[in-house]
């Protein structure tokens, strides 16, 4: 069992004395996007952020409810931060992990990587938009076969395995993301079907240390989630402290998710072609 | 238990008194004060003494889960009318689910509460016999109504009986009557005989989809055959245990008889499944039946129950029956929940539901408040929904607040919290203003009439809470009970009630608030604007009442200022400021934008939006790798 886990520790500690700086820049990059979402959202919303300190359920519900002819325009316009924000994210991890990757050899130009990312994303961002509307066509499906069920633990169980499945698949499908990216940021595949051969031998050789990190980020959040439900969150407005709680537990998540992305390439042997590499 | 009520009783009873001389002393005159039905003579807890103009016997054989019931009803009627009857109006409740074309489904375009109609319904009328004579029935305009021709007048005063013997059908379960697996809801269920007014005439108009029920007390004797493995929940109190039929058509294993009865009803419903669990408590000297589903917390029920039957005795009135059912439907009988008969209601508190989010505690105190509005004061929900709805909704939102505090009393999940009085103006401005008072038909739309019944009349009390103070509403309120117990009052009661309680400093703001609400369907609309070093205060809608400017400067410091003249825009210059915000608390309770009723001034707007920087990437976050 250590002697699995030795190799990986050594990568993450070699891989983490790069990280510090790669962190902080993805994290100002995230930062960047998030204010620029920040100002179409403050655009989209109007009154509600102009009015008050915290808008309350009764002014956001009452604003969609009046401002309905406005709604299809607003609607259009968080859509589409969101879905830029989709696209642009994977870029900026490729960007900050190819400033790790210098140590591997002939390494693609930051345009191809680009270009390659940029490919993958989309098919991923094809592939969540279908299980989200697989989901959601499914989900009066199940919840009408829920409701034939006498027992009401067995309807409970039913839908929150639904639920639960849906969301797992989600974020697996964050997780081949994200390593399919660092493949091609760290210049251990050239395209995304050699990444993809290569995420495969990575969740192969080197799960643990992803499960591991994949298991603490998701844990956070849910953590997080879990904690203010436990503690009713009193009242909870959005002071600086709990903005700057917020911001903590964005900066914990960036750590994990670096940590585990270096030592999981790091323990693949460098190749000296790509081509090796498979 | 008994002393306790007793001394309850009394205090409140003093209270009132002490209230009602502080109101004698305001009152302008006696132009206010209106008529009052002729009530039967009711101690303020009990039932009255004397046996209502009207007596129900039902025998009936109901093939569960098949739906399928076969019965008579006895019905002995007095004629309390001024003139002798030569006919009665019976509703078959049921033919509303017989076909597409009847009035019900296509003012409910076939769904009620989001469900769909499912199998059909019907009920016939197979004979009908008046005293020894038998009579002919006429089915009316879409089938909901019946006609029964007499043999011979009725004068006033005198009595009849009258035996019905019919057949009906319950639907595939839907708007709140019918069959769901082994489950059976029996609402409707029966020939039910219209009201009959003092002139005569009746009142006993085809079903519609927004319009709930309207009928006269009575006493009901009820004999129900139900499949022997079934649990039996009803109106009314169970004269003995369930014993086996002589039936000699059924094998006697087969079959039990349950037989109930209820003084002073309006109406009779029951429900059957073989799967219920019994649980029984001894609540305030009532006994209280709760049947729900095996898993469910049945503690969560009990408590509410019993936290509301104090409150709403402490508050209004006891409840004044021996017996009270509280039935959680499965889920999967959704379509029936939510409803009120009297003495035993339907709710439906999923197993885990997390203690922080309050809909199905909503259900339960808001459907036992109406064992006081529709219950007991039983006013006309075809005609005035308003009086029962929203005196419901308001009385049952106080209820919530006083349990789950004010700005949690929906659901508290952290920042997504949702109080009473939010969620009524949320529901009202779901759909058009239009005149609250109106009948439940002169709605456009099942949502028109939730926005305006319940949500604008919930609100109105709010608003009128503001402007006369809680405890004077709640007086007003208190006394319209006390008179219009078993007395089916109407809207000007309520109304004069509420002007009599209110002091003569705000009489004319009240004045003009239940007119442009209850009948004119005027808009209240109050909009706030921050300059540098200057507020803009517009109002639109028709509705003008006394508000209050308060503004903070940059130091902190807190200014506030009367509004008390209509005027559409006036402009305040205020050096210095920081926000500003309308008041009193409530009195914006209608307002049709309640977001622009606060404003920052512009040079704080960004600071604050900083900090929604976190949570923005911690939402972002989910759709990124
Ligand atoms: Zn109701």
């Amino acid at each position: 069992m250590i002697s699995r886990f030795a190799p990986l520790c050594v990568a993450a500690t070699r891989g983490a004395r790069r990280a510090p700086r790669a962190l902080l820049w993805l994290w100002a990059g995230q930062l960047c996007f998030g204010a620029a979402a920040l100002l179409v959202f403050r655009a989209a919303l109007g009154d509600a952020w102009a009015h008050r300190p915290a808008p309350s359920l009764l002014d956001l519900g009452s604003l969609a409810l009046r401002e309905s002819g406005a709604l299809l325009p607003m609607s259009i316009a968080v859509g589409a931060v969101v879905l830029l924000y989709a696209l642009a994210s994977p870029l900026l991890h490729a960007v900050v992990l190819q400033r790790l990757g210098r140590v591997r050899l002939e390494l693609p130009s930051t345009q191809q990587v680009a270009v390659s990312v940029l490919k993958v994303t989309l098919l991923f961002t094809l592939a969540r938009a279908a299980v989200v509307l697989a989901w959601l066509l499914t989900w009066p499906g199940v919840l009408r076969l829920s409701q034939t069920i006498a027992d009401e633990r067995w309807q409970l169980l039913l839908l929150g395995a639904f639920v639960v499945a849906g969301l797992l698949l989600w974020s697996l499908l964050s997780l081949l993301l994200r390593h399919t990216i660092a493949a091609l940021a760290l210049g251990l595949a050239h395209d995304a079907s050699s990444a993809s051969r290569l995420v495969a031998r990575v969740y192969h050789d080197a799960s643990r240390a992803m499960w591991a990190c994949w298991a603490l980020e998701r844990g956070l959040w849910l953590g997080t989630l879990l904690l203010g439900l436990a503690l009713h969150m009193p009242t909870l407005p959005l002071t600086w402290g709990v903005a700057l709680l917020l911001e903590v537990l964005v900066v914990t998540r960036l750590v994990a998710r670096i940590w585990a992305l270096v030592a999981t390439m790091e323990v693949l042997p460098a190749p000296s072609s790509s081509a090796d590499a498979l | 238990m008994r002393l306790s009520l007793l001394a309850l009783l009394l205090f409140a009873t003093s209270l009132a008194l002490r209230f009602s001389a502080v109101a004698g002393d305001s009152t302008a005159g006696d132009s206010i004060t209106k008529d009052w039905p002729a009530t039967a003579p009711a101690p303020r807890s009990g039932l009255p003494s004397k046996a209502p103009p009207l007596r129900y016997r039902i025998h009936a054989r109901v093939d569960a889960p098949a739906g399928r019931i076969r019965g008579d009803v006895k019905l002995q009627l007095r004629n309390t009318s001024q003139v002798a009857l030569t006919e009665l109006r019976l509703h078959l409740y049921l033919n509303a689910f017989a076909s597409k074309d009847t009035r019900f489904m296509r003012s409910s375009r076939g769904a009620h509460r989001g469900h769909s109609a499912g199998d059909p319904g019907w009920i016939k009328i197979q004979s009908v016999e008046v005293g020894e004579d038998k009579a002919e029935s006429t089915k009316l305009l879409d089938g909901t109504v019946a006609s029964v021709r007499l043999p011979r007048r009725l004068d006033p005063g005198t009595a009849v009986e009258v035996t019905i013997t019919f057949e009906a059908q319950l639907p595939q379960l839907f708007a709140r009557t019918g069959r769901a697996g082994e489950l059976l809801m029996g609402a409707q269920w029966y020939p039910k005989l219209g009201f009959l007014r003092p002139d005569g005439s009746w009142h006993c108009p085809e079903f519609h989809a927004n319009s709930e029920f309207f009928a006269q007390f009575a006493d009901y004797d009820v004999t129900l055959d139900l499949p022997a493995r079934t649990i039996v929940g009803a109106t009314g109190e169970r004269v003995a245990t369930p014993s086996h039929t002589s039936d000699t058509s059924h094998t006697s294993n087969a079959w039990r008889r349950h037989h109930f009865r209820a003084r002073w009803v309006h109406d009779f419903a029951f429900v059957a499944w073989p799967h219920f669990k019994r649980v029984a408590r001894r609540i305030e000297g009532i006994d209280v039946e709760l049947l729900t589903v095996p898993g469910r917390d049945p503690e969560r029920q009990m408590q509410l129950v019993r936290y509301g039957l104090a409150e709403l005795s402490r508050l209004l009135a006891p409840y004044p029956y021996p017996r009270l059912t509280i039935v959680d439907l499965p889920s999967r009988a959704r379509p029936a929940a939510a409803m009120e008969y009297p003495t035993l209601f339907t709710t439906l508190i999923p197993m885990w539901t997390p203690s922080w989010h309050h809909a199905g505690d909503e259900i339960t105190l808001h459907e036992l408040t109406h064992q006081l509005f529709q219950g007991i004061v039983a006013t006309n929900e075809v005609e005035e929904p308003w009086l029962d709805e929203g005196l419901t909704t308001y009385v049952s939102g106080l209820l919530l607040e006083r349990r789950f505090g004010p700005a949690r009393s929906v659901s508290s999940l952290g920042p997504l919290h949702l109080g009473q009085r939010e969620k009524n103006q949320l529901h009202m401005l779901m759909a058009p203003v239009a005149p609250v008072a109106g009948p439940a038909a002169s709605f456009p739309s099942w949502a028109s009439y939730g926005a305006n019944v319940y949500g604008r009349a919930a609100s109105l009390f709010f608003t009128l809470e503001s402007l006369m103070g809680q405890d004077r509403v709640l007086r007003a309120l208190r006394r319209y009970v006390a008179k219009g117990r078993f007395a089916h009052p109407q809207g000007e009661h309520l109304e004069a009630e509420l002007l009599a309680a209110s002091p003569p400093e705000v009489r004319a703001a009240v004045v003009a608030l239940l007119q442009g609400v209850l009948r004119e369907g005027s808009r209240l609309d109050a909009r706030l604007s921050c300059g540098q070093a200057h507020i803009e205060v517009e109002r639109r809608g028709g509705l003008h009442l006394p508000l209050e400017l308060h503004w903070r400067d940059v130091h902190g410091k807190h200014y506030q200022r009367q509004l008390t003249k209509s005027i559409p825009v006036e402009r305040h210059p205020t050096p210095g400021l920081r926000e500003a915000w309308l008041g009193p608390p409530g009195r914006l309770s209608l307002d049709a934008s309640p977001a622009d009723n606060r404003c920052l001034a512009s040079d704080g707007r960004w600071a604050i939006s900083l900090r929604y920087l976190p949570l923005l990437r911690q939402l972002l976050a989910l759709v990124g790798p």
